[in-house]
Parts: C-alpha cells; sequence; structure tokens
C-alpha cells in the first residue's frame, strides 16, 4: 500500500465478510485487519506482497476450511501465522535474493507447518539452491502437482532431477540385440519390472519454469534426465501425465516442452525418430549406450557423463571428442575412431574408472603416457585406417597396472612395446597378417613375454615367418624351464602357412619330435594340423 | 463489427451481464452512440478487464450504470474502473455484491466499508488501502503512548498512519 492512511475503527468491529468470504486475494493490501480473525468459510485465500504483515505473525489468521493458500512475500516465513489445517494446495512465491535465507525459510516452513505433508499440489517461485528440494519434497507422500519457478538453476538441479526419476526393481538390464529385436527385448523387459520412486510417488504434474530462460548448454544437459523422469514415471502405479518445461524467457510464445512424449527431440535434436528416444531412455536409466550419431550432440550432458557402457561404432573414421565427459565409464567400445591426442595436463576421469576397453580399428596413441588405474581388460583389434605415428612418443608407454587380461590381434607387430602391463594373467595375441615378423619383432615379442610373470593362459596366433621355431621352443620348454611364468595354465599356439603344406608338415613334425621334452613341463601336450595348413600346439597344466 | 456493437447498445437496458475486454479507441468509440444508450437497469455482473483503456466514451459507458442496477458481482481490473465505483454514492450497492474485484492504485482514501460487506463471497483487491481494526488499534495506541509519547513528550497521537 502505498500513501496509506488508514482510519481507526472501534474495538470489536463486527465484519460480516468473515462469515461469507469464500476466495479471498489481496495484493499489495495491507492485511493487519486480518490479524486474529478466523474466516470459516474461505476456501482460497492469496495473499501476495502484503502491507503491515508484522501484526500477523503475533496474533495469526485462522483459516479452518481454506484448501489453497498462496503467499509472496518476505520474509516468506509469515505463511506459517496463517494457519489452514485443510490445506491442500500451497503456492509460495519469494523475491528474496538471498540464497541462503530463502533456504532456510523454505526449509523452516516445511518443519513447522506438518499440515504441508497433505499437500496435493505445490507451487513455487525462489531463488535458492535446489537442495532445499530434494529435502523437503521427500516428506510431501499425497503430491500429485508440483510447479517450479527457478531463477537460477542451481548445480543441485540435475541431482533433484535424477531424484525424480523411477528406478526399476532389478539392474539386470537385457542385452544388446539388433535395433528391431532389442526395441521389443526392452519394451517387454520395463513392462516386467516394478517400478518405484523414493520421492513424491503419487506426482501427477510437473511443471518447471525459469523466467530468466535457460541457456542452450543447460537445456541440453537437462533434457536427458527430464526425458528419463517423464518415461520413467510413465510405468508408476501412480503415473505421472505431463511434465512441461518452459525453456524459454516466458515470453508468450514461449510454449512448454513436454517430456512425457517424444516431441523433445524435434525440438533439441530435430530428429523424429523413437528409436533415438528410446535409445536416450535406455543409456539414463542403464547408463549403458550403443550410439546412434545424431545423439552425439549431447556429449557433454548428464547422459554421457553418467554412462558406464558405452559402444562407438561408425561407418568411417570419425573423430572421437567425447572422452573427457566420460565421468563415469567402466566398458568403453570404439570401432572405427579417431581420438584426439589430449594433453597429458588433462586428467581423463576415464582413467579413474574405465575397467573393460575394446578399441577396432582406431588409434591408441591418446593412451600413452597415461596410466589407466581401474582397466582389467583391454582389447586392441587392428589398426587404425591412417597409421599413427608411434615414435614421436618414443619413451612413453600406456600403464595398465590393474590388467588382467590383454588381447592384442592384427596390431603393428612391436605394439605390445607400448604397454606396461606386467599383472597380465591371460593373453591372447595375434600378428598382423600383412606385416613381416622378422628377428627383431620377435625379440621384441619374446621380451614381453618373458616379462609377463603372472601369466596364467596364452593364446597366440603368427603366420609363417621367421623365429616361429624358437619362439615354440620358449613358450613350450623355456619359459616353463626357468620358471618365467610360475602360474601358467595353458598356452596355445597356432601358426597359420599361406599355401606351403611342407612347410607346415615340417613345423608339425618337428613339434612332434620334441613332444617328449615338452612334456616334460606340462600334464598334457598335443600338436594338430588342420587344413593342411595350420599347427596347432596346445599344453596345460 | 462496429455496426454489430452500435445495434448493441440499443439494448443496454436489457442486459444481465456486461463483459468488457477491450474498447475501441476514442476517434472510434465516439461515434458508436454511447451517450444516447439506455441505463442497464437490469445489469448484475459487470467485468471489465485490465486491457481497458479509460476514455470519454468509456466513461459515457459506465454512466449508464445506474445505482439502482441488481448488482452482484463487480470485476474492475482496470484502477479508472475501480476509481468509478468506489465513491460513496456507489456504497449502498458494494454491501450487496457477492464479488467484488478492485484495483486501488488510484485511489487515496483508505477503503472502509469492510465492515458493511454482508455477502461477499469472493473478494480480490490489488493495492487497496484496507483499515485495521480493534487488534491493531490497541497495539498502535500501546505503542504511541508508551514508546513515543513516554520518550518524546510534545509527540502528539495524530494520525494511526501505517
Amino acid at each position: 500500500m502505498h500513501h496509506a492512511r488508514l482510519p481507526f475503527y472501534e474495538p470489536n468491529t463486527n465484519l460480516p465478510l468473515l462469515c461469507t468470504l469464500r476466495k479471498l486475494q489481496l495484493r499489495a493490501c495491507s492485511v493487519q485487519w486480518m490479524a486474529g480473525r478466523q474466516f470459516p468459510c474461505l476456501e482460497e485465500c492469496s495473499i501476495l506482497l502484503p502491507r503491515h504483515w508484522e501484526v500477523i505473525q503475533q496474533y495469526g489468521v485462522q483459516l479452518p476450511f481454506c484448501t489453497k493458500l498462496a503467499y509472496h512475500g518476505y520474509p516468506m516465513t509469515t505463511a506459517q501465522y496463517f494457519h489452514v489445517p485443510e490445506m491442500r494446495a500451497m503456492h509460495l512465491r519469494s523475491h528474496d535474493c538471498n540464497e541462503q535465507r530463502v533456504y532456510q525459510h523454505l526449509r523452516h516452513l516445511f518443519r513447522v507447518n506438518r499440515r504441508t505433508y497433505n499437500l496435493t499440489t505445490l507451487h513455487l517461485a525462489f531463488q535458492c539452491s535446489e537442495q532445499v528440494l530434494m529435502k523437503v519434497v521427500k516428506y510431501l507422500i499425497p503430491l500429485q502437482e508440483l510447479n517450479l519457478s527457478i531463477t537460477h538453476p542451481s548445480p543441485s538441479f540435475q541431482q533433484f532431477l535424477e531424484s525424480l526419476a523411477a528406478k526399476p526393481s532389478t539392474d539386470e538390464w537385457p542385452g544388446w540385440y539388433s535395433w528391431s529385436k532389442y526395441h521389443e527385448r526392452w519394451g517387454h523387459w520395463c513392462s516386467s519390472q516394478t517400478w518405484h520412486v523414493n520421492v513424491l510417488p503419487h506426482l501427477k504434474l510437473l511443471h518447471i519454469r525459469c523466467p530468466k530462460g535457460f541457456s542452450q548448454s543447460e537445456r541440453l544437459d537437462n533434457f536427458p534426465l527430464l526425458r528419463a523422469i517423464g518415461w520413467t514415471r510413465a510405468y508408476l502405479t501412480s503415473p505421472l501425465k505431463h511434465l512441461k518445461v518452459w525453456e524459454g524467457r516466458g515470453s508468450m510464445d514461449d510454449t512448454a516442452v513436454d517430456y512425457t512424449s517424444t516431441g523433445y527431440l524435434h525440438k533439441h535434436l530435430g530428429i523424429s525418430s523413437t528409436k533415438h528416444d528410446l535409445t536416450i531412455v535406455r543409456a539414463i536409466v542403464t547408463h549403458c549406450l550403443a550410439i546412434a550419431c545424431p545423439l552425439l550432440a549431447l556429449y557433454s550432458t548428464a547422459l554421457f557423463r553418467q554412462l558406464r557402457y558405452l559402444e562407438l561404432t561408425w561407418e568411417s573414421n570419425y573423430e572421437i571428442f567425447i572422452l573427457p565427459y566420460l565421468e563415469q565409464i567402466e566398458t568403453l567400445k570404439i570401432s572405427d575412431g579417431s581420438i584426439p591426442e589430449y594433453s597429458l595436463n588433462l586428467d581423463l576421469p576415464l582413467t579413474h574408472t574405465l575397467q573393460c576397453l575394446e578399441l577396432r580399428f582406431s588409434t591408441t596413441s591418446w593412451m600413452l603416457g597415461r596410466t589407466f588405474k581401474a582397466l582389467r581388460e583391454f582389447m586392441i583389434f587392428g589398426p587404425p585406417d591412417e597409421p599413427e605415428n608411434h615414435s614421436r612418443h618414443e619413451g612413453r608407454q600406456v600403464d595398465l597396472p590393474a590388467c588382467t587380461s590383454l588381447d592384442v590381434m592384427y596390431c603393428s607387430i612391436d605394439y605390445h612395446r607400448f604397454l606396461s602391463c606386467s599383472n597380465v594373467q591371460i593373453l591372447r595375441w595375434s600378428k598382423h597378417p600383412f606385416q613381416t615378423f622378422d628377428s627383431a619383432a620377435f625379440n621384441s615379442l619374446h621380451h614381453f613375454l618373458f616379462n609377463l610373470s603372472r601369466l596364467q593362459h596364452l593364446d597366440i596366433s603368427f603366420p609363417q615367418g621367421l623365429g616361429i621355431d624358437s619362439l615354440i621352443d620358449f613358450v613350450f620348454c623355456g619359459a616353463p624351464e626357468h620358471g618365467v611364468w610360475r602360474e601358467i595354465r595353458s598356452v596355445e599356439v597356432e601358426i597359420r602357412f599361406n599355401y606351403s603344406s611342407s612347410e607346415a608338415s615340417h613345423l608339425f613334425d618337428q613339434a612332434v619330435g620334441h613332444q617328449q621334452r615338452y612334456e616334460k613341463w606340462w600334464k598334457s601336450f598335443t600338436v594338430t594340423k588342420t587344413y593342411a595348413t595350420i599347427v596347432n600346439t596346445n599344453a596345460s597344466m | 463489427m462496429f455496426a454489430a456493437l452500435q445495434n448493441s447498445l440499443a439494448s443496454t437496458s436489457q442486459w444481465n451481464e456486461l463483459t468488457v475486454s477491450s474498447f475501441p479507441p476514442e476517434n472510434l468509440a465516439c461515434q458508436l452512440g454511447v451517450q444516447v444508450a439506455n441505463p442497464m437497469n437490469v445489469l448484475k455482473v459487470l467485468h471489465i478487464a485490465t486491457e481497458c483503456v479509460n476514455s470519454p466514451s468509456f466513461a459515457h459507458l459506465l454512466n449508464h450504470v445506474p445505482t439502482e442496477a441488481p448488482l452482484c458481482e463487480l470485476k474492475l481490473h482496470p484502477p479508472f474502473a475501480s476509481t468509478h465505483f468506489l465513491q460513496p454514492h456507489w456504497f449502498p450497492v458494494l454491501q450487496n455484491l457477492t464479488v467484488l474485484i478492485v484495483n486501488g492504485r488510484d485511489i487515496h482514501e483508505p477503503f472502509v466499508l469492510l465492515p458493511t460487506f454482508t455477502r461477499l463471497q469472493t473478494f480480490e483487491a490489488d493495492r487497496l488501502r484496507l483499515p485495521f481494526y480493534f487488534i491493531l488499534f490497541y497495539f498502535i495506541l500501546f505503542y504511541f503512548i508508551f514508546f513515543v509519547g513516554g520518550r518524546k513528550g510534545n509527540a502528539s497521537c495524530t494520525s494511526p498512519i501505517l
């Protein structure tokens, strides 16, 4: 109220309207006349930017049958002096810029007023960390409608969104299949689950506004989480019907995006295929993703940051620039990928989390000079289309202290010299068919094998070439004789001859000739010849 | 449209409910013949939307609402419309309303009618100067006597303005 000149009234002034009013809305009006009064018929009460509210804190206002209370003012805690035992809908709005104070006021309001636990509708417009929402909403079990207006989304906004998504009863996801079968199986699996939520189990409407508008990166960052909420909550016994987000600046043409349907795809990615929707949802729910190209635009979003499993397959060599964003990745499979060499000053999060890495026809020099602390399984299959120049990284290695399973298939013949992996227990090694295996290469491999002191299973495959005789002798006799592999359980060596069956026969005869010497170190030892050009030598403990 | 509006003004005496969402600018409205319209003797509900702007023709239209009309709902969102009806000669009519929506931005006098409403069910007020009643009366009296009066011997309790 401006320039107020208020008259006196006699004590005990009778106000008949107290017994007739059903709806009261006061904006920028003085409210002290309500203090100490009871409004027995009032059903809706809105007090916006009140004047002279202090006396309300002293005497309170009784609204015994009011079901909807809206309060917008400072301090927000004044709302607690409106005693509304039947309240089902509450609108709270604060223009206070002191985030800490708003946080405390909101917590206080919900803590002191147990009536709020019966709310079915809650509208909140404020500026403070969304942490308070996470503390508050867990008590609002019957809440069906939540309307949020957030001035500046804080970092905890995404945590809040994550807490709203429903979870399946098990985490045994169906595996990957072809797209058509995958969709079907995924659908069946989702339907078979009992989905549950930890907060707001009866929520039907969720509206989110940001009066200043979400930035483009915020929109991208949020939408996978929003879609996950919309999608997973559809499986609840009390399903979410609408999740509308006004992402613009609140202008008239700012239409809401409803995340209970797939319209968001066109809005954010310019695509409409529902298979991408399923991929996004599955990635958020399971943290697993087999990539589809348009989704790479989401590389910086929570969708990628939370992934634990990622499979990237390209039709041609493609620059993969997402590694710095994979914060929780455990399994990563890349085919035909060109991965940039990041500065070693950049600590890639995946070096701490990655447990399984599979690189097919992809670059590997980005790994040099880094330690992959958790990597247990590493498979490298074939060189990239454009050969890498490892010589400029001379002296650097890929440190794999936890690696127990190593597959080096069809790579450059000396690739293993870039690996530091003394704890490998299982080694599968196969030479590239079009590269010459000379004595230097043999010496290099010999040295590599010699240093794998914890080796248990060895499986190597060569085409014909120099040094094969020596290698076989080392593997089946030299190594066990000198106790190089104390834990060895089995060895398989396969030699492939291109054309000459006579050379294969020669090697076969030679191995048979040494059988007695080899058997001294193994429980079983066998030599076989297949298709006249392949000699297999097996031994086990 | 203009002709239809003109025709409708010929039957103002039969209107039960009038909602004005917007009003023509004065150069057009002056040709409507609002001045010669009949009093809205049976008007029960009057709703003037926020978007309406004051003009001489609009004022003429409002003047055709007589105090004798059986009004029960007044939704007066623009300040000028509220000012028009929140005048002493309208008070007897206001007291019988069931719905009252007013904007008191241009009203400088306090709104003293609260005790007289006997049927009001919906009351929405924007920037309206509402008085305080007995509880605050004592509070202010106490404040002036013991604090202001006590500290400043010549302070007077002349205005309870808040």
